[in-house]
């Protein structure tokens, strides 16, 4: 092999802020990919999302039925309450994320050894990962749900567009919101033989207190001043709030606010856990 | 300068006692004894740039966890490390950069994508520019032979498929330092022996450190000019394979063929205790000795000078045999 003097001669690099955006865009293009595999597994979810909405969709029904005479319940009318359950599975099959079994999955497998060995962020690279299929299923999923459950369902646009574009951008929001609060659960792996537990109990915790069960005006007054002072509601309830127009202006752009903080504060929160459990890390054989 | 520089380098891994029954199962609960177990215990050693080492050990001796502390993967307990002018552990993320790891029970492909997807994606991890790249690639893949692997999703290739992509793949980025363990797992004769040579030639040309761990004794002997022997947490033995290959105790084989029948009892009474006699079919007689008690040259006078020898031939200790007596009993015995 002549030519190898020349194959692996030292060459210079590139800039390396260009370069590491490139690269954790390349890790959205390949969880991309990595999915395309699975294109099939999505059509039983498009199956259980739609009987989801549907079983909601005749409870609420039956609430509204035994108060007659009552339009809205909590702040909320009949009309009102089917685009919340609508949109709220719709942007739920775009916002959520498994980074915390796949964290899992690694340490147990030790398959963590491997990305460890590669240079580059590892809470950046699973939240570029789960970008990357989060991107699919807005294809793949979401699309396909969306036009069904609108065929089905009385589910109108919102008041403004302005209203449709806080809801797009606080979507986003919230797949950052969940994606955090998944990658500390997923830190637990670290220290404890198994997670499932944590990580059901975590599922049950969002299901309930994000809103996407029922909207949190529901709740007992007390709950609900604790529920705000957490994290959960800034996955579903703040966006399903804008996109029925509850808040709007400066409302609107505060509650955008507070998703963001949420964002920050879990980023950080997250960063150092990772920190202390790579410290902690201890990997027999293989 | 050293590439490798390791002083007392220890890992602990922390455990805890279990207390009998079920009250001990409850208490366990919320107070545990732990106690440290060492895995790799206060090992010293560097490395030049350019050096082949064998890397060797039973397992359970601490070769993976010394490997892992060495990648940057774990936090040593104690000791000193610093390998290329860092602290693995501390700069990985630069550190990594320059070395490239196989561990042959792992692969660093994804999955569900085609081969030459991942190498894409590890080119731009490691800031490999697009014309490297495709040099590299080429090169890489007409020596391993992955021309028709790279459109392959990785789980559909076989072991000895995927352990060829997965060492092109550690190489793309052209690391300093090559750690590499058990890359010929699995492998059939012909790759084995490409891969050999493909690492003695990048070893040579471009004084490449290699680190190779492997069971497989052979490799070791065609590939290493320096063995480091690992047991029980420490370093048993650091040095050249011949020097090991004479330490005293290790016995030589010598076999013989005799024209007619061999003499068995006559031999035997002749060399006395000295030399362990065995009949192999009628005419051969194998011999196993030790240099120390009788030398070789000593032992061929005495037998060519009573008998009519066909064949002879002298074999060295094999390298198992040299492993195996390190194991057992040390360097000293």
């Amino acid at each position: 092999m002549p030519e190898l003097r020349n194959v692996f001669a030292i060459t210079s690099a590139m800039s390396p802020t260009a370069q590491s955006f490139s690269v954790y865009l390349a890790f959205v293009r390949n969880a991309f990919l990595n999915m395309l595999a699975y294109r099939l597994r999505y059509f039983t979810g498009i199956v259980t999302y739609l009987l989801f909405v549907s079983v909601h969709y005749f409870i609420w029904q039956a609430v509204f039925e035994s108060r007659p005479g009552e339009t809205h319940i909590n702040g909320f009318s009949l009309p009102e309450m089917v685009n919340y359950i609508a949109l709220g599975w719709i942007s739920r099959s775009l916002y959520f994320s498994s980074i915390d079994n796949q964290i899992d999955d690694l340490v147990r497998s030790g398959q963590i050894s491997i990305y460890l060995l590669r240079p580059v962020h590892f809470h950046t690279m699973m939240l570029s990962q789960a970008a990357g299929e989060s991107i699919f299923r807005l294809l793949f999923f979401t699309a396909p749900i969306s036009v069904l459950i609108i065929a089905v369902f009385p589910v109108s646009a919102p008041e403004s567009f302005s209203a449709f574009v806080y809801f797009l951008i606080s979507t986003s929001l919230s797949f950052l919101v969940l994606a955090e609060l998944n990658f500390i659960t997923g830190m637990a792996a670290f220290w404890l033989k198994s997670i499932q537990g944590i990580i059901r109990a975590k599922y049950f915790l969002v299901q309930l207190l994000s809103g996407l069960l029922l909207p949190l005006t529901f709740f007992p007054e007390t709950v609900q001043d604790i529920v705000r002072l957490l994290p959960f509601q800034a996955i579903a309830y703040v966006p399903l709030q804008l996109y029925l127009s509850k808040a709007s202006g400066t409302d609107a752009l505060l509650l955008l606010g507070e998703q963001l903080a949420w964002v920050l504060a879990l980023g950080v929160v997250s960063v150092f856990a990772w920190r202390s459990a790579v410290r902690e890390l201890t990997l027999q054989g293989g | 300068m050293a590439i490798i520089e390791v002083k007392d380098l220890s890992k602990n891994y922390r455990s805890y006692k279990r207390r009998d029954g079920v009250w001990g199962g409850f208490r366990d609960l919320f107070h545990r004894n732990y106690f440290d177990v060492p895995a790799v215990d206060s090992i010293s050693f560097s490395v030049e740039r350019g050096e082949l080492i064998g890397y060797i050990g039973p397992n359970g001796a601490g070769k993976s966890t010394s490997i892992k502390m060495l990648t940057g993967i774990l936090k040593p307990s104690s000791g000193k490390i610093e390998v290329d002018g860092m602290h693995p552990f501390y700069q990985r993320k630069i550190y990594t950069k320059n070395i490239g790891v196989v561990f042959g029970q792992r692969t660093q492909l994804w999955w569900d994508i085609a081969v030459i997807e991942s190498f894409r994606l590890l080119a731009k991890i490691y800031q490999v520019d697009s014309s490297d790249f495709q040099k590299r690639l080429d090169t890489l893949s007409d020596i391993l032979e992955l021309s028709e692997l790279l459109q392959v999703p990785v789980r559909k290739l076989s072991l000895g498929q995927r352990m060829r992509c997965d060492l092109a793949a550690s190489l793309l980025h052209n690391p300093r330092l090559l750690f590499l363990d058990e890359p010929t797992i699995g492998l059939d004769v012909i790759a084995r022996d490409r891969i050999r040579t493909f690492l003695r030639q990048i070893n040579i040309e471009f004084s490449t450190t290699i680190i190779l761990t492997t069971h497989d004794l052979k490799e070791i002997e065609e590939l290493c000019n320096r063995i480091i022997v690992l047991d029980k947490g420490h370093i048993i033995y650091d040095g050249s394979l011949s020097d090991v290959k004479s330490m005293p105790g290790l016995r030589r084989s010598i076999i013989l063929d005799f024209p007619g029948d061999a003499p068995l009892e006559e031999l035997r009474q002749l060399l006395s205790d000295q030399v362990e006699l065995t009949l192999e079919g009628k005419r051969r007689l194998i011999g196993s000795f030790s240099p120390d008690v009788i030398p070789a040259a000593e032992l061929i006078r005495k037998v060519l000078g009573k008998y009519d020898v066909a064949d002879l031939k002298l074999e060295e200790p094999s390298i198992d045999d040299v492993i195996v007596k390190l194991y057992t009993e040390g360097v000293n015995a």
